[in-house]
């Protein structure tokens, strides 16, 4: 209060004055009870989040896994060559007018 | 101190025991802190609203009683977090422009002037009862900012240091200064403008 203007400061004697002077309030019965509502709610839905937040922890920790795997298996797979090089070098010689889905299974 | 001593541990174990997952545990904590919360919130909020502001200051308590670092001083860490969620209550209030800010009336400013005459601090202490102070302050209280009304609630009102009421609402000393500056501006324009003018 050093800075104000005396005239300020009276009114900020009255203003405190009001200030202390405002009625007391008590927190009743059912409000405690309404409180430990939401927390027992919350507390239920944390449990609930919790377990969500734990698989989509595990997840990220296991994505870079999975895609090693999938680049790993795609190697693979082409690797193996399924479809043999000549019928490969035939469909490419061959017209593709003449192609078609099925041919492989003739 | 002796008192304080011997509850602190008690806060310690209750907190642990419903960190460990014992949520009954926390009812403890309610019962005994309600009316200290009540205390504080009933001091910066209007009384409709003082049951729904507490009731989320212990919502607030129980969502970060993880981040409680010593539990030793929980009581300072509630009164923060009260501090906080009365300060939110006026921000949101502030943002949806639930505040109308409303003329003086005649009998309002009359009061005005006979306070800020010459009379004796006895008097001063008298009119202070009156009822137009509290509508009066009710009123200074719509002109200004969230931050403002912090600031005056704690520094003006309750009589804190400007360095006191920094630390409980977690701003820097300077922060507050500059608030407490803009509030006596504030209240030179609105409060004496008649006066100043004459």
């Amino acid at each position: 209060m050093k800075q104000v203007n005396p005239r300020i400061s009276k009114l900020f004697n009255a203003f405190q004055t009001a200030h202390r002077n405002r009625p007391e309030l008590l927190p009743t019965d059912q409000w405690q009870r309404d409180v430990m509502r939401r927390i027992r709610n919350l507390a239920s839905s944390t449990s609930e989040t919790s377990l969500f937040m734990m698989l989509e922890q595990v997840t990220w920790k296991l994505s870079p896994v999975t895609l090693g795997m999938i680049l790993i298996c795609g190697i693979a797979l082409m690797n193996l060559q399924i479809i043999p090089d000549w019928q490969i070098f035939q469909l490419i010689t061959s017209g593709t007018e003449e192609i078609n889905l099925l041919e492989f299974l003739i | 101190m002796d008192k304080q001593n011997q509850t602190a541990p008690a806060d310690a174990e209750i907190i642990g025991s419903v960190l460990n997952g014992n949520t009954g545990a926390f009812e403890t904590l309610l019962a005994k802190y309600k009316n200290f919360v009540f205390a504080i919130v009933n001091r910066h909020i209007p009384r409709d609203h003082v049951e729904d502001v507490s009731q989320d200051v212990f919502i607030r308590v129980y969502q970060s009683l993880r981040k409680l670092k010593k539990a030793d001083s929980f009581k300072t860490w509630l009164s923060a977090i009260t501090l906080r969620t009365c300060y939110d209550f006026w921000r949101k209030r502030y943002r949806s422009k639930e505040m109308p800010v409303s003329a003086l009336s005649s009998e309002q400013r009359d009061w005005i002037e006979r306070t800020i005459s010459d009379s004796s601090a006895k008097d001063w202490e008298e009119k202070g009862r009156e009822k137009e102070a509290q509508e009066v302050l009710t009123w200074l209280l719509t002109l200004l900012n969230p931050a403002e009304r912090m600031v005056i609630d704690l520094v003006y009102l309750e009589g804190l240091s400007t360095r006191e009421a920094a630390g409980r609402l977690g701003w820097s000393e300077a922060n507050v200064k500059v608030r407490a500056f803009r509030i006596r501006q504030k209240l030179k324009k609105h409060l004496l403008r008649k006066e100043e003018a004459s």
